[in-house]
């Protein structure tokens, strides 16, 4: 596993999308982790370098993971 | 299927008058012995509950770094425990005893949940694609692949995200149960040789989602476990998602009953008086409930 991949360019492209039609299409009372992950890759997005990206990408990632599990556990 | 008008629901008998035993955040839990160790996240502590008289005794964590997970724990035969931080990056090592925090390092990738697979350590992992083992066992330095238990492909990544979360609650000397937070109400109790039986357990949510993939994309799962204890007499479970509505959504109800299952039967199922949060003990004539509202309590069973 190589968690890296997310924050490639060829896997941020497609979240990003996504990430655009959550934020868009989101009701006001959904206290959605995807959400948080959406907005966390579109600022991720913003970063300088590619590493910057790669390791916020990933921490966005983890962070999501750790909010499903409050949120479903 | 919403089990619940077949089986007679037997109301929950907590203990009265006593004293309030409380958890701030549920770490995860381990028996042993005359005790359940609970991880305590806030303020962060491990509390001893007594399991004959449920008595608390709480040693707070003593060593700095970084704040740890609610992603379970492994407890080990030396007194200490075992438990992640830093969103699952770190696993630390915890002495019982005193709290302090022992020793830290970097796993090789990050873990969603820490339990034991009795003498060794076991690790859930976080994968990114499907087909790949999802628990992992340490041999020494490294971690490798154990049990059947495969990664799941999701339509979108958000659906593989959610839909490869995986939990692990209380076993015995002979197995382990394990469950993915989305999905049918199956529990894998994952044996000491690695092969997985999957049981079938009752659930009070719809058999479908309501929801087709919308807005949130959690919506498109149910959530019908929450916790579950294996002991000598059969498997508990308690529920998570009850009714249509998913945990995360205004008005959801969730972990309110609790059902014993053996041998592919259900033999009773416990309607609790709020919400649970997890099963801290199980044993004849009687659970240990650890409820949402942080209180611990014991739930009289046939």
């Amino acid at each position: 596993m190589n968690l890296s991949r997310i924050a490639s360019p060829r896997t941020l492209v497609p979240a990003l999308a996504l990430a655009a039609g959550l934020v868009s299409a989101a009701p006001a009372h959904g206290a959605s982790c995807i959400q948080g992950y959406a907005q966390c890759l579109v600022d991720a997005s913003d970063l300088a370098t590619w590493w910057q990206r790669t390791a916020a990408g990933i921490d966005c990632y983890l962070d999501t993971v750790a909010c499903l599990k409050g949120a479903y556990g | 299927m919403i089990l619940s008008l077949a089986l007679c629901v037997l109301p929950a008998a907590s203990t009265a008058g006593e004293p309030p035993r409380l958890v701030g955040e549920f770490g995860g839990r381990a028996v042993s012995g005359s005790d359940i160790l609970v991880l305590d996240l806030a303020p962060p502590a491990i509390r001893l509950v007594d399991r004959r008289t449920l008595t608390v005794r709480t040693t707070p964590l003593s060593g700095g770094g970084g704040r740890l997970d609610p992603y379970g724990i492994a407890a080990h035969r030396d007194g200490t425990v075992s438990a992640l931080a830093d969103r699952g990056r770190t696993l630390v090592r915890l002495s019982a005893a005193t709290g302090e925090r022992l020793e830290s390092r970097r796993l090789p990738e990050p873990g969603q949940g820490v339990t034991s697979f009795w003498d060794r350590l076991g690790l859930i992992a976080i994968r990114l694609r499907a087909g790949e083992p999802l628990l992992l066992e340490q041999a020494g330095e490294r971690f490798r692949p154990f049990s059947t238990i495969l990664s799941r492909s999701g339509a979108t990544p958000a659906a593989h995200l959610i839909g490869n979360l995986l939990r692990c609650g209380s076993g015995t000397e002979g197995a382990l149960p394990c469950w993915f937070l989305a999905g049918p109400p199956d529990v894998a109790l994952v044996h000491r040789d690695g092969s997985v039986t999957r049981i079938r357990v009752p659930t009070f949510a719809p058999a479908v989602a309501r929801k087709a993939a919308g807005w949130d994309p959690g919506a498109a799962f149910v959530y019908p476990v929450r916790d579950a204890f294996l002991e000598p007499g059969g498997l508990w479970v308690l529920s998570n998602q009850e009714g249509d509505r998913t945990p995360l959504e205004e008005g959801a109800v969730r972990a309110r009953h609790v059902a014993h299952v053996r041998e592919g039967r259900t033999l009773q199922v416990i309607a609790l008086d709020r919400e649970g949060r997890a099963i801290l003990d199980a044993g004849p004539g009687r659970l240990v409930m650890l409820y949402a509202d942080r209180s611990i309590g014991a739930v009289s069973v046939r």
